[in-house]
C-alpha cells in the first residue's frame, strides 16, 4: 500500500489483494478473540434495539473478571490497577459496551475492505468513520505486539532486530505494516 | 511507545464518547479530585498518542504533544482531572482508544 491520502472528505489508499485479505483475516480473528465470553460475536440483532441491550446490561449483576488471555487483558486493561474489587466494578459496567465498541469498529473496517473487491479498488474511508479505522488498527497492532511477545521496549528492541530468517519474520512485517497504516492514517488527517 | 516521529496533524471535531450508565447516587458523593493516568507502552504510535489526546479532550496540538511526550519520557502522565465519574469516562475512552490508562486520586503519589 502507499500512504494514505485525503481527498476532501475520504482517505484513501491502494491496498492490494494480498493486504486486503490479511487485513481481513486478522478483522476476523479479532472479533472472536472480542467476542469470546459474550453472546455477541457476529451477532447484529442487539443493534435495532438499543434498549433491549442496555436493559440486559443493567440485569447482568454477575461480576466480571480480567481476562485471561493476555492480549485481550491488554486491550480490557484494570481501570484501578491496585484494587481489584473497584477493577471488577467498573468491568461490570463497561466490559460488554467496550467490547461491543471494538467489534463494531473491527466490522466497520470489514464494511470498507469488502468495497475494494479484493483490492481492485482503493481502500476509501470517509472521514467520518477513520475513527473506527484508528482503534481498530490498534487493537491489531495490540493483538500482534501480544503474539510477538513485546511487552516492553527491551522486547520491543528485540523484535525489531531478529534476522530475515527467523519464523517471527512474517509477523513481525505485518507488525510494521499495521504501523506505517496507522502512522500515514494520522498524518493524513 | 513507538518511537516513529510526532506529527503536525490537525485538531479534529470530537469523538463520540461510549455512554455508560450512572451508579447508584451513593457511590457519586465522592466529589474529591480524581485522575485519569495513561500509561506508556511498547506498542502505541507517538503521533496516535498525541492525535487521541487532542482529539479526545480537545487539547491544542502544543498540549496533546507535551502530554504524549511526558507519557513517553516518564513512564506515565496525567492527562485530565476531576469527578471520579469522570474519570472513569475517560479512562473508558482512552481504552476504546487502545491506551493504557488508570485513574487514581489526584493527590495519589
Amino acid at each position: 500500500m502507499h500512504k494514505f491520502k485525503r481527498r476532501g472528505g475520504v482517505i484513501s489508499s491502494d491496498l492490494n489483494a494480498d493486504e486486503v485479505g490479511m487485513l481481513e483475516s486478522l478483522l476476523h480473528e479479532l472479533i472472536d478473540l472480542i467476542g469470546e465470553g459474550t453472546d455477541q460475536a457476529g451477532s447484529a440483532g442487539d443493534a435495532d434495539d438499543p434498549f433491549a441491550a442496555w436493559a440486559e446490561e443493567l440485569a447482568d449483576d454477575r461480576p466480571v473478571e480480567p481476562p485471561e488471555d493476555p492480549v485481550l487483558r491488554r486491550l480490557l486493561p484494570d481501570a484501578y490497577p491496585g484494587d481489584p474489587k473497584a477493577s471488577a466494578e467498573f468491568r461490570r459496567y463497561t466490559d460488554r459496551t467496550l467490547r461491543r465498541k471494538k467489534i463494531t469498529d473491527a466490522q466497520v473496517a470489514l464494511r470498507h475492505l469488502a468495497e475494494t473487491d479484493g483490492g481492485r479498488q482503493d481502500l476509501r474511508i470517509p472521514v467520518e468513520e477513520v475513527d473506527s479505522w484508528l482503534r481498530v488498527l490498534t487493537s491489531l497492532r495490540l493483538a500482534v505486539a501480544g503474539r510477538l511477545g513485546i511487552t516492553d521496549n527491551t522486547s520491543a528492541d528485540e523484535i525489531a532486530s531478529i534476522p530475515e530468517d527467523d519464523p517471527r519474520s512474517f509477523l513481525v512485517s505485518v507488525y510494521d505494516w499495521l504501523g506505517f497504516a496507522q502512522e500515514t492514517l494520522v498524518l493524513a488527517l | 511507545m513507538d518511537g516513529m516521529p510526532a506529527t503536525s496533524d490537525p485538531v479534529l471535531a470530537p469523538a463520540g464518547g461510549t455512554a455508560i450508565e450512572d451508579r447508584p447516587i451513593e457511590e457519586s458523593y465522592d466529589q474529591s479530585p480524581w485522575a485519569t493516568i495513561v500509561w506508556d507502552d511498547p506498542v502505541n504510535l507517538m503521533s496516535y498518542v498525541a492525535h487521541v489526546f487532542a482529539i479526545y479532550f480537545h487539547y491544542s496540538k502544543a498540549k496533546a504533544h507535551r502530554l504524549m511526550m511526558a507519557v513517553h519520557t516518564q513512564g506515565k502522565a496525567i492527562v485530565a482531572t476531576g469527578s471520579r465519574e469522570e474519570m472513569e469516562r475517560d479512562v473508558t475512552a482512552m481504552h476504546e482508544y487502545g491506551l493504557w490508562a488508570t485513574l487514581d486520586r489526584a493527590d495519589a503519589g
